[in-house]
């Protein structure tokens, strides 16, 4: 009946990270001890039970939900925290074809719940596990309220968790097609389409890319194949896009279809068996189609519209549409065998834009990785190619789709492709003759690319904006050499950031990321931007059939000035004859409010002074620089009587980092002596606040600092209650509890949870 | 499926009721309000800020905050605590900037009882009167503006040294129906008025809690529905004899079965869970319920949720609340469909708002939607408005 049931105890080593969310479930779930399950060799699950509060009457729309739903936390052993975990119910006899936001699945495994729209990863680098655990439950609440979809009269798509490869159509086109039933021949429902599939089918046989034009009527179809066999007599493999026919099925079922049949066909078998329960033939639709002879390529796209008994969301028909590339590599005599690969392809709309782009004329010699090729990396890219840079190496894990268009460097003709692989297919055309050239494209996420690449370059610019990108760099052992930076847009796009790291990686990334907001108390632009951010909405902006993405509305021009900026300082970075050893914080602002205003300003860095805590806590303090010798003087400034204060900074739980950013000083209704002290709180409140709305909530009271004048250098009997009541009061914002001791000499950090 | 919208907020604000129902259009209603100015910021971990939650809760027309109706179901203080304060008083043409600085929430419409309000005991109730006066008059002078927003009032009840005769078309009394909200008609969700009665207009133990505006929320699903989707009763401070007066009526004009005025899905425990409720106080003299009390709990629905809107209930002789009320009621739901405000929900020592979204399977209580991040630090309100101790040596 569960899944658990046939899985065996985990015996292997688990991961500090992954030890410390099994505290964080627990206490979650108020559990005393919870069992780790092996679930296959990269992962483990943890069964636990979600609580679901059901409607008096039974869960709305009759779905198979109880009060207690046993479900299962799988972790990825090798990635976690940078993969999220996802969650699995524990029943075999999950409602899955009933319910919407689960992934597709095979029937045999366990119903995966999509609780996030755009990269679950991204979303869980600037959450916790108590977070993470919330929105399960209230997944869970959203079903048995039948509040799953956003709009309750639209139908929510199928979430396909992985495809191999795109089909590219104006829906609407296809979606009149079949709403008013246009056969190529009566007795089958069925329409034969006129498209393109973009590069070679012939080696691969999976992430293809086609595009579906529009079908073609009986009478049109010898002059459609007519063209198509000229382009391919004259030898047809050079374009970038060659022409196919494909094949677009529904059923002649009447009844609309309002189950969610997560499991989609992997073979030539279960696709037939899944369209003949349809009531589709699509064996006879094959044999129209080689009859027809219009197997020019080594697969056949096909489109199956399946019937909702709503209006899909975000389109403007009743129709969802399953999209299939079916491998003919194995036809013979007109028969396909049943364990003919079908692959599953995600459905994008065309997008059409006119090129731009304007070209500068530098030459730029190092060697630079970038991590993220969207739309601010992929214009700082080709500035560097076209100036002449021909050692780049481009990181990114995901594929272009079409509204990307709206401001990346590159064109339609990429849509579907790997971002990381397109731009450096774009720039190796540009120095198509040059043997020297040395670009390189790693398309997937920044965790999987070896270490060892990274010596090959001398910078890595992070353009990705991505808090999880960030943690992973923060906690990186990087080559010696390799110069690190960032750059970012903020504030609806009219702010710029640019960090350089500075020399052995001190000050690091997230020293410089964390000083920008803390800067907010004192620069007029940051300050709006944090403000701002406080407040913001994202915006959800609808793209293809699934879940919708969250998207910063900002136009290509603006992200193109950004870029300009970023470019030219990097290479003037790259180009002085001395690395610079202070970090670099820059800030540019463009209004573009009427007449734009542009400005600018610039921070050099010292190196952050570093603390690793209390043996066992795994906490780092890192504070900016000065902070200790302003410390030191505070207790020297007190002689024998104990004096202290608050900390001012932020607590990463990703990394387990304190950045401390400046301090408070004893207020007036303090109390020392030479043996203790009393910290007071007149003003101290109102001063905290000042801070945290300035940054946006990001900076603001971080830990408590006192002086040990006798230079005792632990925490006394007194700091301990103290720091246990602290610690009651601080898990409720949460924050770590920092305990700071200031001696005639040095700092002594403790912290606690 | 169909989306859920309608929803109920039930505050906790301790020994005192504030309650926020919210209509699938967006209308809301507001039932009394205990606005404690303690509860503001941060500063109480042990008081939710509800003057915040409210304002991020309702609608507002030119960034001015509003409700579509204020019930005030009686003038007690722990019912109308922060009206002066926090809701706009005079004519809706003069809010200004320094009002809207203030965040102060005009209420489109005003329900009010003349008899519950000629009693004087707070300025929050005195100033809820004056506004109602002010409102009255308009209609009574019929002028131009009176059926603005922020000029609409309805009376609820009879008169009582005043007369109000010639507004009667702005009247509902014990036994109406009222669907229009705010001068819009509503076909899912209506109001059933069970008091204040005629009789306490003679009573000689008039007083507030026993002329409480007691009322029965009514939900469907949609126009057609046969049923209701969820009943919901909200009872001001009403004592037993409020109620066994509410049972014969109904059942005098049968609305128990031709209107289902009696039946409940959620029972707002009367005066905070008092065992007036039950019978006369103190409990220790008179032990056991009375019929009609348990008669009306046994117009439950299946699933039924009573939510006591007080302090903490433990067992000692404290009235409001009583542990031997809350037994009785525990007796009728069972343990787990008994709810209160100051324990049920919690984040870490702040008690948190019950929130029930109604569903066409009835109501059903909302999980903490509350998603944090792993990048955080303090506010004033945390460890920095604490004093420390703290020393070299354990004496201080």
């Amino acid at each position: 009946m569960y899944f658990s049931d046939d899985l065996k105890m985990f015996g292997g080593e688990i991961p500090p990270s992954i030890l410390a969310a099994i505290q964080n479930i627990k206490a979650y779930f108020n559990m005393a001890d919870v069992r780790v399950l092996s679930y296959d060799e990269n992962s483990v699950v943890l069964p636990v039970i979600f609580k679901v509060s059901i409607p008096p009457k039974g869960v709305v729309g009759g779905i198979d939900i109880s009060g207690e739903e046993p479900v299962l936390i799988k972790f990825l052993l090798e990635y976690y925290p940078n993969v999220m975990p996802s969650i699995l119910s524990d029943r075999k006899n999950f409602p899955k074809r009933e319910l919407p936001h689960l992934y597709s699945t095979a029937s045999n495994a366990p119903a995966k719940l999509c609780l996030v729209r755009n990269s679950p990863n991204e979303w869980f680098a600037n959450k916790t596990i108590k977070d993470f655990l919330l929105v399960g439950e209230q997944w869970f609440f959203k079903a048995v309220t039948g509040t799953l979809v956003d709009d309750g009269d639209e139908f929510d798509p199928i979430r396909l968790e992985s495809y191999g490869g795109f089909n590219i159509y104006k829906y609407q086109t296809l979606e009149e097609v079949v709403r008013l039933d246009q056969r190529y021949v009566n007795e089958l429902p069925m329409a034969i389409c006129l498209g393109c599939v973009y590069k070679s089918d012939l080696a691969i046989d999976d992430s293809l890319t086609y595009k579906t034009i529009s079908a073609i009527p009986f009478i049109g179809l010898p002059s459609a194949l007519s063209v198509t066999k000229e382009y391919y007599s004259k030898g047809g493999v050079r374009g970038i896009a060659h022409p196919n026919f494909s094949l677009l099925l529904w059923s002649p079922i009447e009844t609309a279809d309002g189950s969610y049949d997560t499991q989609l066909p992997e073979n030539w078998g279960q696709f037939k068996e899944m369209l003949s329960l349809a009531g589709v033939d699509v064996k006879k639709a094959l044999k129209i189609y080689l009859d027809s002879k219009l197997d020019f390529r080594t697969h056949l796209p096909i489109i199956y519209a399946v019937h909702r008994p709503k209006k899909m969301v975000g389109y403007g028909g009743n129709y969802e549409f399953f999209n299939f590339s079916i491998s003919l590599s194995e036809l013979k005599g007109g028969i396909l065998p049943d364990h003919a690969k079908v692959a599953s392809l995600s459905h994008i709309e065309p997008f059409s834009k006119e090129l731009a782009g304007k070209l500068t004329n530098e030459c730029r010699d190092a060697k630079t990785i970038f991590i993220g090729a969207g739309s601010l990396g992929s214009k700082i890219i080709i500035h560097d190619a076209r100036c002449g840079k021909l050692t780049i190496g481009a990181v990114d894990g995901d594929k272009i789709l079409q509204h990307n268009i709206v401001r990346h460097a590159l064109y339609q003709n990429r849509v579907g492709q790997n971002k990381a692989d397109a731009i450096i297919a774009e720039i190796s055309d540009f120095y198509h003759l040059d043997t020297t050239k040395n670009f390189k494209a790693y398309p997937h996420d920044l965790i999987l690319v070896d270490k060892e690449e990274l010596e090959k370059y001398n910078w890595l610019v992070d353009t990705t904006a991505s808090f999880d990108v960030l943690n992973y760099l923060t906690l990186l052992s990087a080559p010696n050499d390799l110069k690190i930076s960032r750059c970012e847009l903020a504030d609806e796009g009219t702010l710029g950031l640019l960090y350089i790291e500075g020399e052995s990686r001190n000050p690091r990334i997230d020293d410089l990321v964390n000083l920008a907001y803390f800067k907010a108390t004192a620069n007029y632009d940051l300050q709006q931007w944090r403000l701002g951010d406080a407040k913001r909405e994202i915006t959800n902006v609808d793209v293809g059939l699934g879940c919708s993405s969250t998207t910063t509305v900002v136009s290509d021009d603006v992200i193109s000035f950004h870029a300009s900026v970023f470019s030219k300082l990097l290479a003037n970075e790259a180009n002085k004859a001395e690395i610079r050893k202070k970090g670099f914080l820059y800030i540019s602002k463009f209004d573009t409010e009427e007449i734009p205003v542009l400005r600018s300003a610039d921070y050099d860095v010292d190196a952050f002074e570093i603390y690793e805590c209390n043996a066992g806590s795994g906490w780092q303090i890192r504070m900016v620089s000065g902070v200790t010798k302003a410390l030191l003087k505070q207790c020297a400034k007190k002689g024998k009587r104990e004096t202290g204060g608050v900390l001012v900074g932020v607590a990463n739980y990703k990394t387990r980092i304190i950045h401390v950013f400046d301090f408070i000083t004893e207020t007036q209704d303090s109390k020392g002596t030479p043996s203790t002290f009393l910290r007071g709180i007149k003003g101290l409140p109102e001063a905290i606040d000042d801070i945290k709305l300035v940054t946006g909530g990001i900076i603001g009271y971080i830990g408590e600092w006192h002086t040990h004048p006798m230079d005792l250098e632990h925490l006394s009997g007194t700091d301990k209650d103290t720091v246990e009541k602290l610690v009651a009061i601080n898990n409720n914002i949460p924050i770590p509890t920092l305990a700071l001791i200031v001696t005639t000499t040095k700092l002594l950090p403790f912290v606690f949870e | 499926m169909a989306v859920v919208k309608n929803s109920i907020k039930v505050y906790p604000v301790g020994n005192g009721d504030q309650t926020l129902i919210t209509l699938s259009d967006e209308t809301t209603l507001l039932v009394d309000c205990n606005i404690r100015e303690g509860c503001k910021g941060d500063d109480n971990k042990e008081m939710y800020d509800v003057h915040k939650d409210l304002l991020s809760s309702i609608k507002r027309r030119n960034k001015i905050p509003f409700v579509d109706v204020f019930i005030l179901t009686h003038g007690d203080q722990d019912h109308c605590r922060g009206f002066k304060a926090n809701f706009y008083q005079g004519d809706p043409k003069n809010y200004g900037e320094k009002h809207l600085k203030e965040e102060l929430i005009i209420m489109d419409t005003m329900w009010f009882s003349p008899m519950i309000a000629e009693q004087y005991t707070n300025d929050d109730e005195d100033a809820h009167q004056c506004e109602a006066e002010r409102r009255l008059k308009m209609h009574r002078e019929k002028h131009a503006e009176k059926d603005n927003p922020g000029n609409r009032i309805k009376i609820i009840g009879y008169d009582s040294n005043k007369d109000y005769k010639d507004l009667n078309h702005l009247r509902a009394v014990p036994g109406d129906i009222v669907s229009r909200f705010n001068d819009k008609d509503h076909d899912t969700f209506s109001i059933f008025i069970h008091a204040p009665f005629k009789i306490h207009l003679d009573s000689n133990e008039k007083d507030k809690n026993s002329a409480s505006i007691v009322f029965q929320a009514r939900f469907k699903e949609s126009s057609t529905s046969k049923d209701f989707s969820c009943l919901v009763f909200f009872t001001g401070d009403s004592d037993y004899t409020t109620w066994e007066t509410i049972l014969k009526r109904t059942k005098r004009f049968k609305n128990d079965v031709n209107k289902k005025a009696l039946n409940w899905d959620i029972f707002i425990a009367p005066h905070h869970c008092s065992w007036t409720f039950f019978n006369q106080h103190p409990q220790e003299d008179n032990p056991e319920p009375v019929a009609t009390s348990l008669e009306a709990l046994s117009f439950k629905n299946k699933g039924a949720k009573v939510v006591a809107s007080s302090k903490k209930i433990k067992n000692n002789t404290d009235n409001p609340p009583h542990h031997k009320a809350k037994a009785e009621y525990v007796k009728v739901v069972g343990e787990s469909n008994f709810l209160n405000t100051s324990t049920n929900d919690m984040d870490g020592d702040t008690p948190q708002p019950i929130i029930f979204v109604l569903t066409p399977n009835g109501p059903t209580k909302s999980p903490n939607s509350k998603i944090g991040g792993a990048l955080t630090s303090g506010g004033g309100g945390g460890a920095a408005s604490t004093f420390i101790k703290q020393g070299s040596q354990n004496v201080f």
